[in-house]
């Protein structure tokens, strides 16, 4: 699909991936894999053509690839146009925040370091935000047990 | 973010840090605002949430596709069978299942009615807050009707699990039928009485109109959905930009206001009532003989590997969900994008310079539900 | 001036909104006076699930198959089950349910090889301890049991002598249509 955006994606980040889902199940028009280093770059270049950030969320991809995998949904909506930014995140190693560009971020951040203990550099107020005050826990990391393990009914139904 | 209150410095002296909350009957849900005060005025704001975190996410990476069906509808539970119904449309999307017309209209009807009933609990519970408490049970006797018009159908009353993937669980009778006409005719004559009782009311106006502005920048920046958006300036709803399930057959209008205050956002709601009912007498009208679960069905749902995104519109905004499948029965991640979470989060830059009484209002007028925003 | 037109017109706001309240007042209460009165509740309505009679056994027909607890998402149904002499499918020895873990999804209905599982007409069951919600379903058929067994094997025995029957038929017919066919070759 053409859009202007992806112009200017395309012009100034010559290492990004672009795939179009436009009449798949994706749910996204692009999908894109970026650097790390890039994300911030990226981000601006939607902020400044109008699209706001709609979602974003961690995948806990440790055990394949041993990276955590960042989602951001930036959306247009008129007319309806979402892009799928895919970043990877070494473990141990920050992300950097987009939380001065979008607001939304500031609290969708907040989650993904509550949920898989990735943190992002510079963000205004790195704290959790569902899990209680002061816990040394994250719950989403796949290693992260429940107390009566996985529900009968999936493996072995 | 706690703060240590200093003694001693001349500036803070006139200044206080109140919790409203987690337990307070206008905060809707069980949310923590941390006022910062210097007399009534509010000087910042800060929500703090997740006295309701369930673990939902976590829940769906420990079930399969069919067993997460009831953790659905306990996410938001006024719109509870937008959600359920949502998320069967997902995974039919996902797998390529085909679900009959009947179906199709039975879920329309259905989702339609949980949207007016969750507005009618927005409406009373927003009255009561403010003080009014005679509407709160006329809404409530409404929603009341609502309610056994869809027991009839599901056997639940508030968190269902009606829909299947490829249908809905039961057919709907004559009986069913009958009923909700009926009552959308008794809501039509309701809502100018509604009217007199709450919109002219000079009470409410002064109380409504002209605070808690949610301009159409602070929603581009926090990515505001729902009614909010559409109070706003911005008229954007899912069921009118990305159709999903048959909602393209159907005349409804997109009520919009322009200015963005609490005022604003009640009359887009009171008007989104009256849409869906006209969606609700339109599905009836058109409803077709036919079965009301796909004839196969597969054993076990298990979609190809990828990440798939199916957004809805429920009675709050735009509530997405990205599934990341592994080709097996058990998903990988699901992740439930949730219009509160993203419309709370303006409160930090609306409650700013407003007084505690305009909080209550604007709090209710923004319609959020805890559940969802904790997951 | 505008002061008084604005006063005008709030008051007669008010006023308008009390006659709402008034004409209330004389309408038919909505509230149903329980447990003096009782709610009429909806065929489906979600309660817990019961075994259900199936007509020809005079019992359930469950066949401990296990599919209901495997499915449940909310671990609430523990089934054991052993093989009956004389039957073919398995007969449960244990059915027990938790009803304070059960969401009333309606998935173990949909599972249910023998449509035997329904839900119950009772909505206003209440105990004082968690155990009050530990329910055997195997209760209500206890008397019944030996009865249905024997009804049960009289089915699977009337089944087994109808495939013998037929059996037997098939071969005669087929012995026969082999008969004709080589008294066709002869001739």
């Amino acid at each position: 699909m053409s859009s202007p955006v992806l112009d200017i994606l395309w012009s100034q980040f010559p290492h990004l991936e672009s795939t179009d889902c436009a009449d798949t199940a994706a749910g996204c028009h692009v999908s894109h894999a970026c650097r790390r280093e890039d994300l911030v770059g990226i981000s601006t270049v939607f902020r400044e053509s109008g699209y706001r950030l709609e979602m974003l969320t961690c995948l806990d991809e440790r055990a394949g690839r041993k990276m955590f995998r960042l989602v951001y949904h930036f959306t247009q909506i008129d007319p309806v146009e979402r892009h799928r930014v895919l970043v990877d995140v070494p473990v141990g190693e920050q992300a950097p925040t987009i939380s001065h560009l979008f607001e939304s971020a500031n609290w969708y951040e907040r989650e993904v370091y509550d949920m898989f203990g990735v943190s992002f550099s510079d963000h205004p107020d790195m704290t959790r935000i569902l899990t209680e005050e002061g816990a040394d826990y994250h719950p989403l990391l796949k290693d992260f047990g429940t107390i009566d393990g996985p529900v009968k009914g999936g493996d072995d139904a | 973010m706690p703060e240590l209150i200093r003694v001693g410095r001349d500036e803070d002296r006139d200044t206080y840090h109140l919790n409203m909350g987690p337990q307070h009957p206008s905060t809707h849900g069980v949310l923590r605002l941390r006022l910062h005060l210097k007399g009534e005025v509010i000087l910042s704001a800060d929500p703090i949430v997740g006295y309701s975190h369930r673990a939902h996410e976590k829940m769906a990476e420990n079930r399969n596709y069919i067993q997460f069906l009831p953790n659905t509808s306990r996410m938001d539970y006024l719109s509870g069978m937008i959600y359920n119904v949502g998320y069967c449309q997902a995974i039919e999307k996902i797998i390529g299942l085909e679900v009959p017309e009947r179906a199709e209209y039975i879920r329309v009807i259905c989702c339609e009615l949980n949207r007016i009933s969750s507005h009618l609990l927005w409406y009373g519970t927003l009255l009561m807050d403010l003080g009014g408490f005679t509407p709160f049970l006329y809404c409530f006797e409404d929603r009341e009707r609502i309610l056994d018009i869809l027991d009839l159908v599901s056997g639940s009353r508030l968190t269902y699990c009606y829909g299947r993937f490829g249908g809905v669980t039961e057919d709907v009778d004559d009986k069913f039928l009958s009923e909700t006409l009926a009552f959308c005719k008794h809501l039509r004559n309701r809502l100018p009485e509604y009217d007199d009782l709450v919109t002219n009311n000079v009470i409410f106006q002064n109380r409504c109109k002209g605070i808690g502005h949610i301009d159409k920048k602070t929603c581009h920046e926090f990515a505001v959905t729902g009614p909010c958006q559409r109070a706003a300036g911005e008229k954007r709803d899912v069921r009118r930009d990305e159709p999903y399930g048959i909602y393209d057959r159907f005349d409804f209008k997109v009520p919009t206001r322009t200015g963005g205050d609490c005022f604003d956002r009640f009359m887009v709601r009171v008007e989104e009532i009256s849409e869906s009912l006209s969606i609700v007498e339109q599905a009836i009208s058109k409803l077709p003989v036919g079965p009301v679960m796909a004839p196969k069905v597969p054993r076990k749902i298990a979609p190809a590997k990828g990440e798939y995104y199916f957004a809805v519109e429920s009675a709050r905004g735009h509530f997405g969900m990205y599934i990341v499948s592994n080709g097996t029965e058990i998903p990988e991640r699901m992740h439930f994008r949730t219009p509160s979470f993203s419309n709370l989060a303006t409160m930090r830059r609306v409650l700013k310079g407003s007084t505690i009484s305009d909080t209550v209002a604007i709090l209710g007028s923004i319609d959020i539900v805890l559940p969802e925003i904790d997951r | 001036m505008e002061m008084i037109s604005d006063v005008y017109r709030g008051f007669r706001s008010l006023l308008k909104g009390m006659g709402v309240t008034i004409r209330h007042f004389f309408r038919k209460p909505v509230t149903v006076e329980y447990p003096r009165e009782r709610a009429v509740v909806s065929k489906v309505q979600r309660n817990a699930i019961v075994l259900i009679e199936k007509d020809d056994i005079g019992s359930h027909n469950c066949i401990a198959c296990l599919q209901c607890e495997k499915i449940c998402p909310s671990n609430c149904i523990s089934i054991t089950g052993s093989r009956k002499d004389g039957l073919a499918f398995k007969r449960p020895d244990t059915f027990d349910l938790n009803f304070a873990l059960c969401s009333e999804c309606g998935l173990c209905l949909d599972v249910c090889p023998t449509d035997t599982l329904g839900y119950s007409k009772q909505y206003d069951k209440a105990g004082y301890s968690r155990e009050d919600f530990f329910y055997d379903l195997l209760d209500q058929w206890k008397a019944t049991e030996e009865t249905a067994l024997g009804t049960l094997r009289e089915i699977e025995r009337k089944k087994k002598e109808e495939r013998e029957a037929r059996r037997k038929a098939d071969a005669e017919a087929k012995a026969k249509a082999k008969e004709n066919d080589d008294g066709d070759e002869k001739a």
